[in-house]
């Protein structure tokens, strides 16, 4: 069956925060609430990666949630969609260059949208999602990698393989 | 604000603590860290309840490889402060685990200077 | 006895907005052991506060520290700076801080009581909760141009005045705000099934309390008369009628009901703040170079917050150091837990309403 026309009728999202101030998360939080609901959408929002589509990153990626935040996204079922949330997640915006942190969300993970602002408003946030929507419209199956991964994906796809080299690679880069 | 600060050395804070310390009138704020170049300030905070502008604070100085007594046989939770303490001024607090904060990755002591 | 069963909770969870992680040992149903693990979050703000940027700007970086309630961050660190360089707020500014922190105050104390509706399974009180709550963002938006982080107060004075017009509105919001909010503290009170849920649920002694150093909501819902408000005179809190809130009983109710009459009173202070403005100036220069070392106490609305700066005559401080609430209530936290059943878990952990970025730095 051809699951892509409903697939962006009923996006669920994961929310991560990877070192954000909670700004960006209480915005996002808005958003869900009354005044602004992206329900209306068909989203959802359900703490599991495994049934989620798209996962909202706010924060500069600390050293701690770093292997947190790979290990979430390999858990997500294709296709997906990362969206990073505030200023920081696109750049690390104040944050940038302080000991702990790796200046934005795509040092780690690719991302696909950026809603930029300190903190990214409610209107920005669901902007974000609605560009978001098209891009899962779009996506196809195939296993994304982050940039610095130099892993080969070959089907059939192992998904636990694929993420311990990750890691592998991710301390190796210390 | 009224400021009663006790100057003493290291070895003798926990004494000093245990005389005044009463957790019905006191409240532990922190204990706090400024690096002096070579050798660390410290100072714990008390305040009391039910007082306007009143602090005191009891200050003493270590060099990065003393021994820092703990206090939390006398207030409890005072753990977390002197973690903190351990973590980024890598110094040795007595009981103290290291990584509260810090990931084997990041820079170690971070808030010495130089 | 059966076998011990280790359940991790966070650092990513369905009921659980903020990144910490508890680890719990478990014995059937009861709690044995407990193990927190608060460093996800942890950016260095303090190292780069006294390196990165000048005294001016650190009021701006400090107010990322957190997003809930960052204009208690800036006014601690501002209010170090003034007493530190001897500089002389105008009145007025200082009422519009007051003005900006009461209603921060409310915010956050509305998204508190909304997440631990939601985690007691009432998701309808969460949503109705949320939506009084836009109106406080509405009104900040209004007056400081931004909805979470404002950057309202700065080293002197504050940065934006309140017109005429903006008064009008703030007016006519707050109108609404005191009705929905009289409503919002009669629900939480008095309603039947919330109150089975979280009466005796996580109790601090007043005992407790003292011994483990508690701030804020808890302290106060346990009986334990401290608010640094009370304490310590930053703002005139006084002259616009603040009372303190003390309860007894100390379980998840009383928290909220705390934040709850809270909410009432900053209602209250608002009204009198806006009839009593002052006129003047909102700003005054500073000028010089800060020198030696000042400690400030400010009344976050979760609770004590401790600022200690030090600086000697140069541009970059030596040092500022930020003690927060929810690190101050980790341990009773942490306390707590052991004996209690693992069902109460998250409605405890949200009633403390703990907020890890400030925790973390
Ligand atoms: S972009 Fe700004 S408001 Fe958003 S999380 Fe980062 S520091 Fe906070």
């Amino acid at each position: 069956m051809d699951f892509k026309k409903f697939r962006k009728r009923s996006p669920w999202i994961l929310h991560y925060n990877t070192g954000s101030c909670n700004g960006c998360d209480i915005e996002i939080l808005a958003c869900l609430a009354p005044k602004y609901d992206v329900e209306r959408f068909g989203i959802l929002n359900r703490g599991n990666p495994k049934q989620s589509d798209i996962l909202l990153v706010t924060g500069p990626v600390t050293k701690r949630a770093k292997e947190r935040l790979l290990r979430l996204y390999f858990e997500m079922p294709e296709p997906k969609v990362v969206v990073a949330v505030g200023a920081c997640a696109c750049s690390g915006g104040v944050f940038r260059h302080m000991y702990n942190v790796e200046n934005g969300v795509d040092k780690v993970i690719p991302v696909d949208v950026y809603v930029p602002g300190c903190a990214a408003r409610p209107e920005a946030i669901i902007d974000g999602i609605v560009r978001a929507l098209e891009i899962l419209k779009e996506k196809g199956k195939e296993v994304e990698l982050p940039h610095w991964c130099s892993a080969q994906v070959k089907p059939p796809v192992n998904r636990v393989k694929l993420l311990d080299r990750c890691l592998e690679e991710l301390h190796g880069r210390r | 604000m009224v400021v009663d600060e006790i100057k003493v050395p290291l070895r003798e804070v926990r004494r000093t603590i245990k005389e005044f310390y009463d957790p019905k009138e006191w409240h532990f704020i922190t204990v706090n860290g400024v690096d002096l170049g070579g050798k660390v300030e410290l100072k714990w905070f008390f305040t009391k309840y039910g007082e306007r502008e009143y602090f005191k604070v009891v200050t003493s100085e270590a060099s990065y490889d003393d021994e820092i007594p703990t206090i939390t046989y006398l207030i409890p939770s005072a753990w977390i402060s002197e973690w903190e303490l351990a973590d980024l001024f890598g110094l040795n607090v007595e009981g103290a685990k290291r990584g509260l904060f810090l990931d084997p990755e990041s820079p170690q002591a971070p808030l010495r200077r130089g | 006895m059966g076998k011990r069963i280790t359940v991790p909770f966070g650092s990513q969870h369905v009921a659980l907005p903020e990144p910490v992680r508890f680890v719990f040992q478990t014995e059937n149903e009861k709690i044995v052991d407990v193990e927190v693990d608060v460093g996800y979050v942890h950016r260095g703000i303090e190292k780069a506060c006294a390196t990165k940027f000048k005294y001016m700007q650190v009021g701006y970086v400090v107010a990322r520290v957190c997003g809930l309630c960052a204009i208690s961050h800036t006014l601690g660190y501002v209010t170090a700076l003034e007493r530190l360089m001897g500089v002389e707020v105008p009145k007025r500014a200082l009422y519009l801080r007051l003005l900006v922190s009461e209603l921060d105050r409310i915010h956050s104390h509305l998204l508190a009581m909304g997440h631990t509706a939601e985690v007691a399974g009432y998701e309808n009180l969460f949503m109705q909760t949320f939506r009084h709550r836009e109106l406080v963002m509405e009104m900040l938006e209004l007056l400081t141009g931004n909805r979470v982080q404002f950057d309202f107060a700065c080293p002197g004075g504050v940065n934006r005045d309140l017109t005429p017009e903006v008064e009008k509105v703030l007016r006519e919001k707050l109108k609404v705000l005191e009705e929905k909010a009289l409503w919002l503290r009669d629900v939480y009170e008095n309603d039947f099934s919330l109150a089975l849920r979280w009466k005796g649920t996580g109790v601090v002694t007043e005992e407790m309390a003292k011994e483990m150093n508690v701030v804020g909501p808890p302290a106060r819902a346990a009986g334990l008369k401290t608010d640094v408000r009370a304490e310590f005179d930053y703002l005139p809190f006084k002259e616009v009628g603040y009372r303190m809130v003390v309860l007894k009983g100390g379980s998840i109710y009383e928290r909220n009901l705390v934040r709850a009459l809270e909410v009432l009173n900053s209602i209250e202070m608002c009204w009198n703040i806006l009839d009593g403005l002052p006129e003047g100036d909102i700003k005054v220069p500073v000028k010089g170079l800060p020198e030696g070392e000042m400690f400030v106490r400010i009344e976050a609305p979760r609770g004590e917050l401790f600022y200690y700066i030090r600086g000697s005559k140069k541009l970059i401080l030596d040092r500022v150091r930020i003690r927060v609430p929810t690190f101050a209530n980790i341990p009773v936290m942490k306390e707590l837990f052991v004996g209690m059943d693992y069902a109460d878990v998250p409605a405890t952990v949200i009633s403390f309403d703990p907020c890890l970025s400030c925790t973390a730095r």
